[in-house]
């Protein structure tokens, strides 16, 4: 039960990050305590919130959270049924006087509040200058739009390195690969024989690759340009398909003359 | 053809969700029928539509379920969303023989613009850079991508759904066919906007990374707007200024990646920044209403409009009818406590029922 409490802590601790905005949350809320009249308000802004932590910080909660199949690393999703925002700012703005002075003074000391204890959003590591109209980098679409051009039936198999591969199925998810961002999750013990086989080793056995994408019935492979492999995709018996910027593609005519034949039985 | 595609976006992403708030709209009293709380309602009532409609589609079609899906959330939202200009018409009609005030949607916009109108100078500034914050966070919406993981989940399945015809029967990563993914097939946020992209022909990232934005950033800060409303019914001035700094607070509010203000800017599209910044925030809107409402003392729309938001919620996120359920009961708890009768915790368990109802098909399947 300690560790499951430390466990609790240190969620809370991770959620409110290494800055101090929530700190100004919990000063507004005390504040609240003392000058919230209003009871409906004080219920909803000062009660239930003060609930809310007690319960997310008890061991037992985060028991329970496991038992109904829930994913324990999304226990911080409790708070956020604590209105931090709101907290904090209502608290704010109740401080302020009722004369235009007292407002514009008020509010601007607020506001420098807010931005020295915050983090600005926009300039997050996870945001980047949008390069096109879909948010998703351009490559996977160059490369889609190659295969496509190519290839007109309605579903095609495709292995693309790790770059690529969350994209290609939000862009067009009648492209079937051989395994997705679960080989990612370090969480579970997933892997796969294609992966193993295509990212892990520093240079490509082709022969063992082709091995396993057979089975898999791949028809097009897609190397980046640093990827090295044993011999040349042509020599293993793959064909050139086309370049889009850092990737190539390649088609293995084994997998394209066994579709061929299946045509025979379900056309199209 | 582009201007086609615009006006089909803005029928069903605003105009369909606003004739749909209209009808709940005239159980509110007269001063507190704004088109925030039409949109807001509008939606409300749409995620629980798709819910009603969605999770037997999902549970019971195997090959076709997206075609439904489709056909019965419009033929049912249309019919709420008419039922509702109705009602307004209705009133017009009523309106012009007595002479009397007419509730629709026209009206409720040119009243607003007359509040504005009539509010101080003081006001109307701090409203303008109110407008210009908002713009900005829906400008910067545009010009920036986040490449999340999370995506490559929740997008593609929306996708698989537009191009295999199944609803969460595809492996989203490798496009295999599976069992039915009970972990996320009840939470068809992603599947109301693939509808929005089929209906519109406009590409499914393009409506995830770039509209949905546009709309859901005013759509949460208009619920701001109306929670805020109840702290400062008598001074404008400081209802703006509210406003202002609870903008400020979200675009300072990524102290780490698991606030709702991070969501609400890297994640604007996905089912959980929903939860966090409309759903959660809904329901205390809606308690507020409720207990603040002194001319609606039974307060029997608000509480339905707790039921339906709380099947709502799972549009977005299992997890959000579970909380939001919970909030539900600890609200009814304190409440009951402070009003020492039990109404208020019947009336919570009531309106938890259609969330018992989605955990336990979530938890038998």
């Amino acid at each position: 039960m300690a560790n499951l409490f430390i466990t609790c802590l240190k969620t809370a601790r991770d959620f409110m990050g290494m800055k101090l905005l929530l700190v100004l949350t919990v000063i507004s809320w005390i504040y609240l305590i003392k000058a919230e009249k209003n009871r409906v308000h004080r219920i909803l802004f000062v009660y239930a919130p003060a609930v809310v932590m007690l319960v997310f910080i008890c061991p037992l909660s985060y028991k329970i959270y496991e038992l109904t199949r829930l994913d324990p690393d999304t226990y911080y999703r409790i708070l956020w049924t604590i209105p931090c925002g709101i907290i904090t700012v209502y608290g704010m703005v109740k401080l302020f006087g009722d004369t235009l002075k007292g407002r514009i003074i008020g509010a601007i000391i607020c506001a420098l509040l807010i931005a020295l204890c915050g983090d600005y959003v926009y300039d997050s590591p996870h945001l980047y200058r949008s390069e096109n109209a879909y948010a998703i980098p351009q490559d996977p679409i160059n490369v889609v739009d190659s295969l496509r051009a190519h290839d007109d039936h309605q579903r095609i198999s495709v292995l693309v390195p790790s770059v690529l591969m969350l994209y290609v199925r939000q862009y067009d998810a009648n492209i079937n690969m051989p395994y997705g961002r679960e080989v990612y999750d370090v969480r579970k013990d997933y892997t796969h024989p294609v992966y193993e086989v295509f990212e892990l080793p520093e240079i490509i056995d082709l022969d063992k690759l082709l091995d396993v994408t057979r089975e898999f019935q791949v028809e097009y492979i897609v190397f980046y340009a640093g990827q090295k492999t044993d011999v040349t995709p042509e020599e293993a018996g793959l064909t050139y398909i086309d370049t889009q910027g850092n990737y190539t593609i390649y088609q293995d005519p084994e997998i394209a003359k066994l579709i061929k034949e299946w045509e025979k039985y379900y056309p199209g | 053809m582009i201007v086609l595609k615009a006006l089909s976006l803005i029928l069903l992403l605003v105009v369909l969700p606003a004739m749909a708030g209209i009808m709940p709209l005239r159980f509110f009293k007269e001063t507190d029928r704004t088109f925030g709380k039409a949109v807001i309602l509008g939606y409300i009532i749409s995620l629980a539509i798709l819910e009603f409609v969605g999770i037997p589609v999902v549970l019971l079609c195997v090959y076709t379920g997206y075609v439904f899906i489709i056909v019965l959330f419009l033929v049912l939202l249309v019919f709420v969303a008419f039922l509702g200009m109705y009602i307004s018409y209705k009133d017009y009609s009523r309106a012009v023989k007595n002479d009397r005030k007419f509730f629709g949607l026209r009206s409720i916009i040119s009243e607003e613009i007359t509040r504005i109108r009539q509010s101080s100078p003081e006001a109307k500034i701090y409203l303008v850079i109110t407008a210009l914050l908002i713009l900005f966070q829906m400008i910067m919406a545009l010009r920036l991508a986040s490449y999340d993981v999370d995506d490559a989940y929740y997008n593609a399945y929306a996708r698989t759904a537009q191009q295999y015809g199944t609803l969460y029967r595809a492996d989203p990563s490798t496009g295999r066919s599976f069992d039915l993914d009970m972990r996320h097939a009840m939470a068809l946020f992603p599947i109301f906007q693939a509808i929005v992209s089929t209906l519109s022909g406009v590409h499914l990232l393009v409506v995830c990374h770039k509209i949905m934005p546009l709309i859901l950033i005013p759509l949460s800060y208009m619920l701001i707007f109306e929670i805020s409303g109840h702290f400062f019914r008598d001074s404008d001035e400081k209802h703006w200024l509210f406003m202002i700094l609870i903008n400020i607070f979200r675009i300072f509010g990524n102290v780490s990646e698991y606030t709702t203000e991070t969501f609400f800017f890297i994640r604007t599209w996905q089912g959980k920044s929903l939860a966090g910044n409309f759903i959660i925030p809904a329901l205390l809107w809606l308690f507020l209403s409720l207990k603040e409402d002194r001319e609606n003392k039974n307060g029997t729309i608000y509480w339905i409009f707790i039921a339906i938001l709380i099947l709502a919620g799972g549009a977005s996120s299992s997890l959000s009818v579970m909380l939001t359920s919970a909030m539900t009961m600890l609200y009814g708890v304190l409440f009951a406590i402070k009003e020492k009768s039990l109404k208020s915790l019947i009336r919570s368990a009531l309106a938890c029922c259609p969330g018992a109802l989605y955990i336990l098909i979530y938890i038998l399947n």
